[in-house]
Parts: C-alpha cells; sequence; structure tokens
C-alpha cells in the first residue's frame, strides 16, 4: 500500500499536459471539499467531478478515498513505521521540499 | 441481496466495489477471534458514531469522561468505547503511550488488533458513502456465535506497536498491522481490492482501473492522507 510517505513514482501518461493538470486539479479540490466541514461545499464539488469528467470517475475516487480512510486509520492504530532505508532514503526529498520545516500535514 | 440496499445507490456502482463493501459490513457484524458478533457490532456502532459526530470531540477528550456514549446493541466496556472513537475520529494523534495505556487499562492485545480491523472497516464503507453523497447502507444484524479464540503465533514488532504475527519485520508495517488478527486482514485486502488495487497488482505502476491512471490514484490517496494527517 502506498501511502503519503511512500508516493515515490508515477508512470508516463499518454494525456496531453494540459489535460493531466487539469484533472489533477480537480482531483485534488474535490478531495479537499468532500473531507472537509461544508456539505454544501461537497455537494457543489460531486456536481463539478461529475460535470467535468464523469460518473464513472465519482466512483472510482470515492472508492480510493475509502479505501485511504480504512489505510490511515489501520497504520496510526497499529503503529506503523517506516524502515530506516526508507527514511534514509527519503532524507534528500524531505531535505529538498523543507518539509520537516510544517508543524503538520495540513499546515 | 448484497445488502439492505439504499434506494438512492445509482444502478452504476462498480458490483465488485459493493460486494466487497457488503461483505465488510457482514464480516464486522459476525463473531471473530475475540469478540462475539454483537460486540463487533457495537464496535462498528460507536465507530460510525464517531464518524457521524457533528461536534467531534478533542483527541484528549474521551466520550465517555463527558456522557457521549453511544447507543449500541450490547454495552462495551468505556475503555473500548473511548478507543474506538480516537481510532475513528483522531487516528493521527495516536502514540505508543496511549496504545499501552488500552492494555492497561484491561484491552487484550488480540482484542485490540481486532477492534482496530473493525473500525477500519467502517471507516471504508462509511468513506465511500459519505464522499459519493450516498446514503450509509445501515449494518445488518449481528450474527450469533462466540468468539472462536484462534489467535496465530505473535511476537513484537519494530515496525509496529502492536504484536504481528511471526516472524516479525518481515513485510511492511501496513501489512503486517493486522496479522494477529489475520481475517481483519482479509477483509482489508478484500476493500483494497475493489477501492484502489488488488494486493498482487501493487507493484504495477502502469495499473488502472480505467479511469483513473496509477498516479491519480496515488495523487487521491496522498491529498487525503495529508488531510487525515496520517502519521505513516
Amino acid at each position: 500500500m502506498m501511502l503519503r510517505a511512500s508516493v515515490s513514482h508515477q508512470p508516463p501518461d499518454p494525456d496531453t499536459a494540459d489535460e493531466v493538470e487539469s484533472r489533477t486539479q480537480i482531483l485534488e479540490q474535490f478531495v479537499a471539499a468532500v473531507v472537509g466541514d461544508d456539505p454544501a461545499v461537497a455537494v457543489d464539488a460531486r456536481a463539478m467531478l461529475v460535470d467535468r469528467l464523469g460518473p464513472d470517475w465519482l466512483i472510482d475516487v470515492c472508492a480510493v478515498i475509502a479505501n485511504f480512510e480504512m489505510m490511515t486509520r489501520l497504520a496510526d492504530a497499529t503503529g506503523a513505521r517506516l524502515r530506516p532505508e526508507q527514511i534514509e532514503a527519503a532524507a534528500s526529498i524531505i531535505d529538498d521540499l523543507g518539509l520537516d520545516a510544517f508543524p503538520s500535514a495540513r499546515r | 441481496m448484497l445488502w439492505p440496499m439504499p434506494s438512492t445507490i445509482p444502478s452504476d456502482v462498480r458490483s465488485d466495489l459493493l460486494e466487497s463493501q457488503a461483505a465488510a459490513w457482514r464480516h464486522v457484524t459476525s463473531p471473530g477471534a475475540s469478540w462475539t458478533g454483537a460486540e463487533r457490532r457495537a464496535i462498528a456502532q460507536t465507530a460510525i458514531a464517531a464518524l457521524d459526530d457533528t461536534d467531534p470531540l478533542p483527541p484528549w477528550v474521551s466520550p465517555t469522561s463527558v456522557g457521549r456514549s453511544t447507543s449500541t446493541d450490547v454495552a462495551l466496556p468505556d475503555v473500548v468505547v473511548d478507543a474506538v472513537y480516537r481510532i475513528a475520529r483522531h487516528a493521527s494523534t495516536l502514540t505508543d503511550a496511549w496504545y499501552r495505556d488500552q492494555l492497561e487499562r484491561g484491552i487484550d492485545a488480540f482484542a485490540y488488533v481486532e477492534m482496530v480491523g473493525v473500525v477500519v472497516a467502517v471507516a471504508a464503507v462509511d468513506g465511500f458513502f459519505r464522499s459519493a453523497g450516498l446514503d450509509r447502507p445501515p449494518l445488518p444484524e449481528a450474527e450469533p456465535g462466540e468468539p472462536h479464540g484462534r489467535h496465530p503465533q505473535v511476537e513484537p514488532a519494530t515496525l509496529n506497536w502492536v504484536p504481528v504475527a511471526a516472524p516479525a519485520d518481515r513485510v511492511a508495517a501496513v501489512v503486517q498491522g493486522l496479522s494477529a488478527a489475520p481475517a481483519e486482514w482479509d477483509n482489508v485486502c478484500r476493500l483494497a481490492a475493489a477501492q484502489y488495487i488488488p494486493v498482487h497488482e501493487m507493484g504495477e505502476l502502469g495499473w488502472s482501473r480505467g479511469t483513473l491512471s496509477r498516479g491519480e490514484m496515488e495523487l487521491v490517496a496522498a491529498r487525503l492522507s495529508a488531510a487525515r494527517e496520517c502519521f505513516f
């Protein structure tokens, strides 16, 4: 399972860069909306996703959300930790992005 | 029939997804290794109440200390109610010390891992229906029967707080996390295969279900994990 800390590689996408960027923005906005506290924002986000990408996308995106509502709790409730070699391998990326300067994943 | 199917579920929702989630609903209301079906259903009810809570308690306030216990079929010990609420609502705040405290307060380690398995399955089913804006199906009635009491041989792990099936630390922490309750891990794998990627396809970075590319799946996963502040 790949969680936040373990995303390391994405294969080439056959779509155009503009299409990928547009979908990326839609997906990011959708996830932020449906995990937020405002039901009206979530309703609008669902309508936008279905309108721009189609109903099959709504189902598949919500399925991935469901999976990681599961896996995040599984990891944190069982005290899951990365192996030292994984932390070592990610050290330069963490340093380059300045991730240790953030007080939390949200801020 | 898959579930007590709400009429609001569109007919075009993938059947493999609904079948895996219906199986999960049956699983969490059936007897396990440490808990009866009624107790597991009560754990699931408590998790659902935590997820539905529109005025959630902060992590440092336990629901039983402020009279916020959920009405369940069978009464669960306060320590279990509080632990389930915390895992469902504030998993990213959990610590090794908190886990040790649960054991000292009377939760058996095998029972804890099984309880986590129930809560995470509830979070999955709830997560799908909540994010899709659909009515969540009700839990089935509890299956009768006693816990079977069979547990794998376990040992301490360095990659998890919880004990894991021996030999420890041969697989990733998230994979061995529920290994002390193998039926719960099997349930997670069934859900993951329909919601995300079948375990045997995990290494295939070009894997796609037809809509989302693998990269887009990981984007959604990463954004959700960040929003939940997943420590891992």
